[in-house]
């Protein structure tokens, strides 16, 4: 049985206040015990996301000697051996939590290689045709400094290779390539290409699709390009095209009203 | 939009031309807008479909893209000031290569 989320909020603020600056961490605490279950994660997020409310509001309450101390008991930290717990029983959402979390929960710079590569590992291996996995797409980039680059696009690749689901595979070709499209190697940069033009051409309904597009209109549009030529139409009809102004110094100005 | 009629005004007997393209206006807001702001220039309306700015990676409102003579894309910005001197700099440029072929 776990302790309420109800009492817990009661419980804070007194503790606060008697304890002075120091907050004990079973305080800040998650609930100690867990009982492994269907829906479990949910449980655990949304004891997690009260928790996090709880301290904000202590937060916004304390003094600057008590601000300190409740900024080294953030609540991820308190959480983290749960997460931790579910993730070992092959959770996959709670991988990506702690993936998440890395930071907050205070996970050494140093120690953040060896936490988050069997992570990504495990969620590539076990979760990459799941609806969220695109948030773990999102996410892999910004975490290459502790991956390292290869490794990086060594988990790409699997994706690419594994993933029956089209965003999975979109998303992978996608984060590869934008990795790929900023190397030295001429060989290196032409796979990248490659790799968008194999979402534009086979997975376009993907979002990722979308976000190629994007690319491609910024590449064509960037400075020290050519102006494409566009046909823009006047409220009342007039009809010009961009090109009719060439000879003339252009300034295009994207606006709206509201 | 006071300064971009100012700098319209500013450059009225020069090779330039403001293009404004408005994106996600309804048709009655844009009606009221061009006259609320007195936009002379020419404007582009795309109703729903923002098939100039989709083409363009317009990430924000408003976005600058200043276009020299050639049709080279020189400059992008968000602020319409930032134009000003790019903006003379390029008239100035072409009243230099005008003179130099002469």
């Amino acid at each position: 049985m776990r302790l309420s989320t109800p009492a817990l909020c009661a419980f804070l603020p007194a503790a606060l206040l008697l304890g002075g600056a120091s907050i004990p961490t079973s305080i800040v605490s998650a609930p100690a015990l867990v009982q492994p279950s269907e829906g479990e994660y949910d449980e655990l997020l949304a004891e997690y996301e009260a928790a996090v409310k709880l301290w904000e509001e202590m937060m916004d309450e304390a003094s600057d000697e008590e601000r300190r101390d409740l900024r080294d008991n953030k609540p991820a930290a308190e959480f983290w051996p749960l997460f931790e717990g579910l993730a070992a029983e092959g959770d996959g959402r709670a991988r990506f939590w702690l993936v998440k979390k890395v930071k907050e929960a205070g996970v050494s710079l140093r120690s953040r290689p060896d936490v988050l590569t069997p992570l990504y590992e495990a969620l590539v291996a076990e979760n990459l045709d799941e609806s969220w996995f695109n948030e773990v797409l999102e996410q892999m980039p910004k975490d290459a400094r502790h991956l390292g680059e290869s490794r990086l696009l060594e988990l790409l690749e699997q994706v690419i290779a594994k993933a029956d689901a089209a965003e999975s595979r979109a998303g992978a070709l996608y984060q590869a390539a934008m990795n790929l499209r900023e190397r030295e190697a001429e060989v290196d940069r032409e796979r990248g290409e490659r790799y968008l033009a194999r979402i534009e051409a086979e997975l376009a309904e993907t979002t990722w699709a979308k976000m190629v597009r994007f690319l491609r209109a910024a590449d064509a549009t960037a400075v020290g390009q050519v102006a494409p030529d566009f046909v823009g139409k006047t409220i009342d009809g007039f009809e010009f095209a961009l090109s009719d102004y060439r000879g003339q110094v252009v300034l295009l100005d994207f606006y709206g009203f509201w | 939009m006071p300064h971009l009629q100012a700098l319209v005004q500013r450059h009225q007997d020069d090779p330039f031309t403001l293009i404004g393209i408005n994106a996600f206006d309804d048709e009655e807001a844009y009606r009221g807008g061009l006259e609320k702001f007195g936009v002379t220039w020419l404007s582009a309306y795309q109703g729903k479909e923002n098939t100039i700015s989709d083409g363009w990676a317009i990430e924000g409102f408003p976005t600058y893209v200043l276009i020299d003579a050639e049709g080279k894309i020189r400059e992008r910005g968000h602020l319409g000031d930032e134009m000003d001197a790019p903006i003379a700099e390029l008239l100035a440029e072409l009243e230099r290569s005008k003179g130099g072929g002469e």
